[in-house]
């Protein structure tokens, strides 16, 4: 299945910005699922300097230096791939829960080191013991692990509203759970917390959605987003799998993966800092055509 | 020695032996058989010369000279955990005790050996975790004790190898002594250890309030050991100049080590900044200085790693330089210690060192730590738990974090402990408590015995370690060693290494260094020391005018006769403190009486009032541009300041109190002056201080001479006499004129009179010449309309000289405006500097988390 991606940030300032350094993280992962034939990325004013790397998650990232005067910024980008079936294994044959939990723990040393960094707390996501008990009925005894990551996601999806006016990027994890409320990022962070809480390995995954529009109508420019879910560690044989607790379902040929984190705060897609510039407005539109649809699907808190 | 020398130290030492016996502690000064040992002798006789008196004599000499220098460390606000922007500083004093520790060079060999050792290792560990993170797939280190640890910095973290060196360019290390005789490091410090500039400045204290002491001896030098540093330092430079320029990162003048960071400035020939003092651009670092921006190529970062890039790694510091990460990734500066360094401070650390050590070094950790074991394993779990007793327990990451003894605490919080310990264990490590040496003090009576842990000093050197041959020692609070924090109060003590081969040794390795290179600094003074220099300034001028005036209106409150002039004179007065926000206008002022006037005028120095708020910025200011003023400049400007500010407070209500501080706060203001006319290399930096003083006196001047012409005709001799008592002119007025007032010889005196150093053309004169001879920059004032002004101000006080009755209200009009006018245009004169000289100096803020 084909995918052609365009995300665009403008950033309009009330007076000029004198220097502006800005880090990326729009750039779409090359993975067996996920094919990138083209990408490009474009500045209006052009970057005095412009520089990529691999972060610590192997994320492309890319930095962006401004050191002439500006008042306005857009950054457009472009990607064009393919997306194939992912192989999801059988929920039921994964390992019991506990198992993946004690190896990731170990005796000290976890048997699987770079699975064992998600399973620790980090900036944005704390553990919540609300939370944990909140999620800990879905954790039966001796149950795969598998089974019981898609039986919270389906929990969450239930029991939470998504509602882009209930929360914003700085609202803490325990106020979106004391609502109930919020958007992809706080139902992934929510699933993150609780699956890090019964010693399991959970990543964030920032990316983008197909949203398919109401039958008969066009797509809209913008109308798709940025999207965030959740990729739970399920041992070795079956790997990281890809869970979206927004949409209640596994990611799949809807789902282009940006970069993966601890957290939101690892994989922001846009950040910069500047230095004059006083007020700024911020537009970000996100257009994602994929050459097939399904169902409806929540997206677009554009963030 | 004399025969009742050697008894007064016999009797010294027997009193010592039996203060110190009953602790199970080893003495650093007597071995067990109750004797003095060899490398304490000298040092004993000149003790016992002394005598408990003269011990205590030199001890306050001691601290008098430190404080002098500044040797301070700031407490935050209590309650607030740190001080506001505008918050008051309180500088504590740093004490030293007058004895110092002594260590003989033969064990002090080991101690060197075991440091450099100990720095190499850390070096190695961090190129690993911080790049390919083998230790962690061989199951060397614990992935939790990295990935879960605030300084593991994944922004930091390099694709390839790192050079050697790279992460450890200095290291201090706690060590303390049990009751065996060995050390054992307590505490490894990378993040950016305190403590080293103090210990030269410790020694300098010493080497003048006991001096006979460091001459019987053979005592190593310390100042070799900065000279290593900073060539280090220099050649880390990314980009091989000549010349590279060094600066040292501090938080601000709000850190309570700031003074340090100023005296280690100092002494490794660095600029003092502060993150909004750099600017990264194009992967190169810059320092905003008053000539335009000036490569950076070596940090000594005194800011912790976390908050030095609020691109990359805390968004919420103020206190980073935004893009430093991606500078150092591109080889553009380097940053000592390297961003990440401090990963090895976690306590749990030690609990694997030794292995560390024979698997990246092939050698045995010669100087070991104090025994840890890492709660995260359950075979370690198990015998902490069976030894809990004998142990305490403290946080595996955190350096500073909690020490928790269980056996010494309440049954409630002791079973709490243990739960907590077994339910995330982890998160814990466990460490052997430990009796750590005792030394003599200063004591009531002579010596007393006081714990001691030991703070020392390693700077990288040509690819080894060099030690500094001396360092810290820490009266810890609490005499547990492993609470030697900086922070945690406590006394200090001097080391002395004594040297068993002469001095030459240490004599030649400082001859043998290349020669420092001659620097040329001016042009070079950093927007932000510049900016700080022109309000303070303008603040002590200030002070200076303001209590000029509030003490010409309190002589005259407190007075017996209350007539017309007085009621005049104060009218006068009211209003200049009005003009200045000084008293709240309350429109008293057109006809006051005495009691309202005065407390109108003790209400303007009471707590909270602007004198206080301006005494509050002239602390702040003098404190954060310390590095700009010489030694002794330093020490007359801390002895001035004293506790002026404290002073507020006491005044009470008590107007003769007051005009006491008012004429101390006056001889400090003429005081600064002069240091600064004498002491000060006439650069731009001494430029902006003087500039401040010129526009704020100019002010002053204004708003003297526009009150004072609205004084009603028949009382203008007396409005005249005051406005040359305010502006400091009474003396030259009379070895002028005598005694005759009129009103054109006054204000040709105050206002136009460009030799009267009080004049308002004296100030345009000196406004003018400063700016011309600034780095010309786009928008830089000139100060020529304030020579039109000036002009316009001239021909009215001609006027004024010839006209009739008719003429003069006429002229008093214009010159009210002129006035006016004036004082507008002093205003804005420093919105336009800022502009022209410090808008690179714009905070910087975040966008994009939204």
């Amino acid at each position: 299945m084909r995918f052609r991606l365009c995300h665009t940030t403008r950033y309009v300032y009330s007076g000029p910005v004198d220097i502006a350094h800005h880090v990326l993280h729009l750039d779409v992962r090359r993975l067996p699922f996920q094919d990138v034939m083209r990408s490009r990325l474009s500045c209006v004013p052009e970057p005095s300097s412009l520089s990529e790397r691999n972060d610590h998650f192997g994320n492309r990232v890319t930095h962006l230096h401004f050191g002439q005067p500006h008042d306005s910024l857009a950054i457009v980008f472009t990607a064009e791939g393919r997306l194939h079936a992912r192989n999801v294994p059988d929920d039921l044959a994964t390992p019991p829960w506990e198992t993946i939990a004690a190896q990731l723990r170990g005796d000290g040393f976890p048997e699987v080191i770079a699975a064992s960094e998600f399973a620790l707390p980090s900036p944005l996501v704390p553990s919540l013991p609300d939370l944990l008990a909140f999620a800990r009925p879905c954790f039966e005894a001796g149950a795969p692990v598998l089974v019981c990551a898609r039986r919270l996601t389906r929990t969450i999806n239930a029991a939470f509203r998504y509602d882009p006016a209930a929360t914003d990027v700085a609202t803490p994890l325990a106020q979106a759970f004391r609502l109930r409320a919020g958007v992809c990022q706080d139902f992934a962070h929510l699933q993150i917390s609780a699956l890090r809480g019964m010693g399991l390995a959970a990543r964030y995954v920032s990316g983008y959605l197909a949203t398919r529009p109401p039958p008969g109508m066009p797509a809209l420019r913008g109308a798709d987003a940025s999207h965030a879910w959740v990729s739970v560690w399920c041992g070795a044989q079956a790997g990281w799998i890809d869970l979206d607790p927004t949409n209640d379902c596994l990611a799949g040929q809807r789902h282009v993966v940006a970069a993966w984190g601890r957290d939101y705060a690892d994989v922001s897609p846009v950040r910069g800092v500047l230095s004059g510039g006083g007020a700024h407005r911020l537009e970000v539109g996100v257009d994602l055509d994929v050459d097939d649809g399904t169902d409806t699907m929540h997206g677009g808190d554009g963030r | 020695m004399s025969q009742s020398g050697e008894e007064h130290a016999g009797g010294l030492a027997r009193a010592w032996v039996s203060a110190a016996a009953d602790a199970n502690a080893w003495d650093e000064m007597a071995s067990g058989r109750g004797e003095i040992r060899a490398h304490w002798r000298p040092l004993f006789a000149v003790l016992a010369q002394l005598g408990a008196t003269g011990l205590a004599q030199r001890g306050l000499r001691l601290r008098q000279h430190l404080e002098d220098d500044g040797v301070t460390f700031n407490l935050y606000a209590a309650g607030t955990g740190r001080a506001g922007q505008d918050g008051a500083l309180d500088a504590r004093p740093w004490i030293l005790d007058a004895i110092p520790l002594l260590l003989p060079a033969a064990e002090w060999r080991a101690i060197e050996r075991g440091i450099a050792q100990r720095a190499r290792l850390f070096d190695l560990v961090l190129a690993d975790l911080h790049g390919p993170q083998k230790l962690l797939a061989e199951r060397r280190y614990p992935p939790r004790l990295v990935f879960g640890s605030p300084e593991f910095l994944r922004a930091c973290r390099g694709d390839g190898p790192a050079a050697p060196g790279h992460f450890v360019q200095h290291y201090a290390a706690d060590l303390a002594r049990g009751p065996d005789g060995r050390w054992r490091v307590v505490g490894d410090r990378l993040q950016a250890p305190a403590g080293a500039a103090f210990a030269l400045h410790h020694r300098r204290a010493m080497a003048r309030a006991m001096g006979e002491a460091l001459a019987v001896q053979d005592i190593r030098r310390l100042g070799g050991f900065f000279e290593t540093w900073a060539a280090d330092l220099r050649a880390r430079a990314p980009s091989r100049t000549e010349n590279p320029r060094v600066v040292v990162l501090t938080p601000g003048p709000f850190n309570e080590a700031h003074a340090e960071h100023a005296a280690l400035a100092r002494e490794l020939g660095a600029s003092l900044a502060q993150g909004s003092d750099l600017t990264a651009r194009d992967g190169y670092v810059h320092l905003k200085t008053l000539g335009g921006l000036e490569r950076v190529d070596t940090i000594l970062r005194r800011v912790d790693a976390a908050w030095c890039d609020p691109l990359e790694l805390r968004a919420d510091s103020a206190l980073g330089v935004a893009g430093l990460v991606d500078a150092v990734r591109h080889g553009g500066v380097h940053v000592a210690n390297a961003l990440g360094a401090a990963l090895v401070e976690a306590p749990a650390m030690a609990a694997f060192l030794p292995r560390l050590a024979e698997h990246l070094l092939g050698e045995d950790l010669a100087l070991p730590s104090i025994a840890t074991w890492w709660c995260g394993q359950s075979y370690a779990l198990e015998e902490v738990l069976a030894r809990m007793p004998e142990l305490v327990l403290r946080s595996a990451l955190a350096p500073d974090g909690r020490i928790f003894s269980v056996d010494r605490a309440e049954r409630g919080a002791r079973e709490a402990m243990i739960a907590a310990l077994r339910a995330t264990p982890f998160d814990f490590v466990a460490q052997q408590r430990m009796v750590p040496s005792v030394a003599p003090g200063e004591g009531m009576a002579g010596l007393h015995p006081q714990p001691i842990v030991l703070r020392v000093f390693a700077t990288a050197d040509r690819g080894g370690y060099s030690v500094m041959p001396g360092g810290l020692a820490r009266i810890p609070a609490g005499s547990d060693p492993l609470r030697p924090g900086l922070q945690q109060g406590g006394l200090n003590k001097d080391v002395w290494i004594v040297d068993d081969q002469g001095n030459d040794r240490a004599r030649a390795g400082v001859a043998l260094r290349a020669p420092i290179l001659i620097r040329r600094t001016s042009g070079e003074v950093p927007s932000r020391a510049a900016d700080d220099l022109f309000w303070l300034g303008r603040s002590v001028e200030r002070v200076d005018g303001c209590s000029r005036v509030v003490r010409a209106g309190l002589e005259r409150a407190v007075a017996v006769s209350w007539g017309a002039r007085e009621r005049t004179e104060m009218a006068v007065i009211l209003r200049v403190l009005e003009a200045g926000g000084v008293v709240p206008i309350d429109g008293s002022a057109a006809a006051p009486d005495a009691p309202h006037a005065r407390t109108l005028l003790l209400g303007a120095f009471a707590p909270g009032g602007l004198p206080e708020a301006t005494l509050t910025t002239i602390e702040r200011l003098s404190a954060a541009v310390r590095d700009r003023f010489s030694v002794d400049m330093r020490r007359t400007l801390s002895h001035l300041l004293g506790d002026l500010r404290g002073r507020i407070g006491a005044i009470d209500a008590d107007a003769g109190r007051l005009l006491d501080l008012l004429d101390e706060l006056l001889r400090m203001s003429a005081a600064l002056a002069g240091l600064a006319s004498e002491n000060m290399t006439r650069g731009s930096g001494w430029r902006f201080l003087d500039l401040g003083r010129r526009v704020e006196r100019g002010i002053h001047v204004a708003r003297v001479v526009r009150s004072t012409i609205e004084v009603p005709q028949g009382a203008w001799e007396a409005g005249l006499r005051l406005a040359l008592e305010l502006c400091d002119s009474t003396i030259s007025y009379r070895t002028r004129y005598l005694a005759a007032l009129l009103d054109a010889p006054v204000l040709d005196l105050v206002l136009r009179d460009a030799s009267n150093p009080q004049s308002l053309a004296f100030q345009i004169d000196g406004v003018r010449a400063h700016l011309a001879a600034l780095p010309r920059t786009a928008g830089a004032p000139s100060g020529d309309d304030l020579v039109a002004v000036l002009r316009d101000i001239s021909a009215i006080v001609d006027t004024l000289g010839g006209a009739g009755k008719a003429g003069r209200s006429g002229a008093i009009d214009a010159l009210r405006h002129a006035a006016l006018a004036v004082e507008a245009r002093l205003m804005t004169l420093s919105d336009d500097l800022n502009g022209a000289f410090f808008a690179h100096v714009a905070a910087a803020r975040i966008v994009g988390a939204e």
